[in-house]
């Protein structure tokens, strides 16, 4: 037995993508149980998949990270000066999207749940806000060191947009540890 | 007591396959919740995935790369962060970077030819799903042969050229041999021979 409600929705859902209500709460029903094998929930699919959106419109594509790696190292080692630019560039662009939003507290939340989905790379990703001093560290044993810098720059590049000021940068491979005042006025510990 | 009555949702029948039923009743019971409400929030969640513009056989696609894809590390970067630093690199060491795409390619195809029944298939999907700056994509097979087909209107000289490198790395991997190649600047058209 099921919900009325929910099912006369079903019926809608299956004429508007031209199948039978019985095929459309099947193949539902199998999606349903191939996540739960993989012990994810049907919610939890969608979620990520509105994370997967989310980053196309924002510029981002997908790919194996152990390819971005030697990519980063490679162009990191060429020429640091251009690197470190275009991922700081490539920071304040990404951030831009959403300082154009007025209700700016939104905005940085927003920022900070995107950029922590799509940096699922790093196991560890946290942001700090006190006062008008934020701290953001990432640890990845993952992360190369070229990576990791170019990594850093991206944050500067977004927190500049958000106009945080950058007072401390502790950076080796696999951490980042970024300290940033708004308007270049520090307030307390962040 | 009346009203609240009033207020509970009327219950329907639903007809669903048989086989689905025993893995629902195993599923219902792994989460420790009743089979109503395992299939209740299916159906909810049904009704989300619609709204938000998906189709359900989409998201089983998309399930299976998005799982594929954080077994395999999969990450995200900027495209722009993704041409430069594939034009830098491919400057300063192009054979290397080649190489490591290639071999990363293989790697990714041993992976996809042993979880997937149809692996081709799986390629496909997996580049709609996750190289959304390919504007087309066709993964087909005609008897021994298969044929990619990826078309894009941003990817870089360098860029598509090591995912033409990265896409060979996976048919070898599923144990096809390059036939012929055509490489343009965002447009990469291979066949290959199944081994």
């Amino acid at each position: 037995m099921a919900r009325e409600d929910l099912l006369n929705r079903i019926v809608e859902i299956a004429k508007e993508q031209g199948c039978s209500q019985f095929e459309l709460i099947n193949e539902l029903f199998q999606l349903a149980i191939d996540s739960d094998e993989l012990n994810f929930s049907l919610k939890h699919v969608i979620e990520e998949r509105k994370v997967f959106e989310t980053a196309k419109i924002s510029g981002f594509v997908l790919g194996l990270e152990r390819l971005w790696y030697d990519l980063a190292d490679v162009a990191y080692a060429k020429d640091k000066r251009a690197s470190l630019k275009n991922w700081f560039e490539s920071g304040v662009w990404f951030a831009m999207r959403y300082t154009t939003n007025n209700a700016q507290s939104f905005s940085f939340d927003q920022f900070k749940n995107d950029l922590s989905a799509f940096t699922w790379n790093a196991p560890e990703m946290k942001f700090e806000l006190v006062g008008k001093n934020v701290s953001i560290s990432v640890t990845s044993p993952r992360f190369t060191e070229g990576y990791t810098y170019l990594f850093a720059s991206f944050l500067s590049g977004a927190m500049e947009t958000f106009g945080y000021k950058s007072i401390s940068q502790e950076v080796s491979r696999g951490i980042i540890r970024l300290n940033a005042v708004k308007d270049g006025k520090e307030t307390g510990t962040a | 007591m009346v009203k609240k009555l009033a207020q509970r949702k009327e219950k329907k029948l639903v007809y669903i396959n048989y086989d689905l039923v025993e893995e629902i009743t195993k599923a219902a019971r792994r989460r420790g919740e009743t089979i109503t409400k395992f299939l209740e929030e299916a159906l909810m969640q049904a009704v989300k995935v619609t709204s938000a513009g998906y189709d359900i056989k989409q998201l089983g696609q998309f399930f299976e790369v998005m799982y594929a894809q954080k077994i395999l590390g999969g990450a995200f970067v900027p495209l722009d962060v993704l041409n430069f630093l594939t034009a830098t690199a491919c400057k300063t060491d192009k054979e290397h970077v080649t190489d490591v795409w290639f071999e990363s390619g293989k790697w990714h195809g041993k992976y996809l030819k042993e979880r997937f029944y149809d692996p081709l298939k799986a390629l496909e999907d997996f580049l709609e799903a996750s190289r959304w700056d390919l504007n087309e994509i066709e993964v087909k097979r005609f008897g021994a042969t298969a044929r990619v087909r990826c078309v894009s209107t941003v990817l870089s000289d360098d860029a598509t050229r090591l995912l033409a490198k990265f896409i060979e790395g996976i048919l070898q991997g599923f144990g096809y041999k390059l036939q012929k190649c055509d490489l343009l600047k965002g447009m990469i058209v291979q066949e290959f021979i199944d081994e």
